[in-house]
């Protein structure tokens, strides 16, 4: 290679080094994506913010509702289950009434 | 004296270069001294404790161990679904199964997770934050571990995972300094001396059976992101009930939710690492979670005193706060509190079915944030 000035030598070299840098990075940076090391990182913040409010309350009201609604449905199923389960055995006990009449 | 001040010179660097360690330390010996003095959660406090303590020296040999545990428990809720096994084996759905209206009362002292949630929101731009914080009003630690990994996790927010789990956990352990005074002062004298009838109807073998399984069933159809957690408690509650798999029904109610108690306890002090533990945001935390108890305690009573505004025979408005999930301290303290008020007043049964019932609409509101937010 011929270089006219010093500075052509130096920023061919840097050009160089700039090259093997940005591979060098790039490896690092996929050896990270491989290993899973490159999570993002978030640190949270306290910051004033009314506008969400508004959603914090639809989802308030449509929370609140869905477990009542979900509670109701087991309410419901544990009552069904008790009604259910008593006149089985309701039916059991006169079954075994009406047998030992008949003895 | 020189030598002796030249031993002790690396100890005053050490505080005087890392003071936030000290106060690490501070809080760690304050919930060691909760756990032994007052027996506040033991199980839990004493080992969290003991690891903010271990967890905050230069260089100590011990996040390495303990992120392992973390990374194989926590973070991929293993600990928490296990320790739901044992929870389940240990309730007994009897009292709520003979009188499942009391379930409405559960349902109702969820107010103050959705109540907090809004409160939150005003503070952090990431409503998923908020929604992660709010949980903590489930009073139900692995709930509280689950819906904050499952949100915050993912973004990377890992350093409020540790405030929300010492403050659901530090809470629970603080329900009977929270709830009396809230109870007071929504009811009256004559309120809290209403007494209660308690029928036991004929809960027989096969209704303690299929009640969990029906349960598991419902919450997969309606609430999916419930049926790990639900699912894990009613198989733990299966297991007792089903009457043929009494050992193991044992194991799981003393020695699997012992050592899986032990191991989430230690591990969860992995998160209070003073760089990331001590903030106001971790005080805003603690906070939040406060308002969300007393809320929930209040939301409990309140839809009580409006339940007897309509029904014929009257319920006493104190089992109201009793939805709360801290089984079963909370069903504990309001009939504690009914027999200060009249030493023949025994609400014992009714308040403990409305504390199961607590537990499920707990994992029930936990599963819906998912549901939003997830």
């Amino acid at each position: 290679m011929n270089f006219d000035t010093t500075n052509d030598m130096y920023l061919a070299g840097y050009e160089e080094f700039r090259i093997i840098g940005e591979m060098q990075n790039t490896v690092a940076a996929a050896e990270e994506n491989i290993n899973g090391e490159n999570e993002t990182k978030h640190e949270a913040k306290i910051e004033w913010s009314p506008e969400n409010l508004g959603e914090a309350a639809g989802y308030m009201a449509v929370g609140m509702l869905g477990v009542f609604m979900i509670i109701a449905i087991i309410m419901a199923a544990s009552y069904g289950i008790g009604a259910i389960i008593g006149r089985i055995s309701r039916n059991g006990n006169n079954d075994n009434s009406d047998n030992n009449d008949a003895k | 004296m020189d030598k002796l001040l030249a031993l002790f010179a690396p100890v005053g660097k050490l505080f005087v270069e890392n003071p936030q360690m000290l106060i690490m330390w501070l809080i760690g010996g304050t919930l060691i001294f909760l756990a032994i003095k007052f027996e506040m959660e033991p199980t839990l406090l004493l080992p969290i404790g003991f690891g903010a303590i271990i967890m905050n020296f230069p260089e100590s040999g011990v996040i390495e161990p303990l992120e392992t545990l973390y990374n194989a428990g926590i973070e991929n809720e293993l600990f928490p679904l296990i320790l739901f096994i044992g929870i389940g084996a240990m309730i007994d759905f009897g009292p709520l199964l003979s009188n499942p209206k009391l379930m409405i009362f559960g349902a109702a002292a969820q107010f103050g997770i959705f109540f907090t949630l809004c409160t939150a929101s005003l503070f952090f731009k990431d409503i998923d934050i908020a929604a992660s914080i709010s949980i903590i009003g489930a009073a139900d630690g692995p709930t509280s571990i689950i819906v904050a990994n499952k949100l915050l996790g993912p973004k990377g927010y890992d350093d409020i995972i540790g405030s929300i789990t010492v403050a659901a956990y530090s809470y629970m352990a603080l329900v009977p300094i929270i709830q009396p005074p809230v109870i007071k002062l929504l009811t009256t004298k004559k309120e809290r001396l209403i007494r209660m009838s308690y029928r036991p109807a004929n809960v027989t073998k096969l209704m303690k059976i299929l009640f969990p399984i029906s349960i598991t069933l419902i919450a997969c159809i309606f609430a999916p992101a419930a049926s790990s957690l639900l699912g894990f408690l009613m198989f733990g509650n299966l297991i007792r009930e089903c009457g043929v798999l009494d050992s193991l029904s044992e194991t799981a109610q003393k020695v699997l939710a012992n050592l899986v108690t032990l191991f989430l306890g230690i591990t969860i002090a992995f998160k209070m690492q003073a760089s990331t533990f001590l903030s106001p945001l971790t005080l805003l935390i603690m906070g939040l979670g406060l308002v969300a108890f007393v809320v929930d305690t209040a939301g409990g009573v309140l839809f009580a005193k409006l339940y007897n505004l309509f029904a014929k025979e009257k319920v006493n408005p104190m089992i109201g706060a009793a939805g709360i999930s801290a089984f079963p301290m909370s069903g504990r303290i309001v009939h504690k509190m009914a027999l200060k008020e009249d030493p023949q007043n025994f609400l014992l049964m009714h308040s403990i079915g409305v504390n199961v019932s607590g537990q499920i609409a707990s994992v029930i509101a936990g599963s819906l944030i998912l549901g939003f937010f997830a």
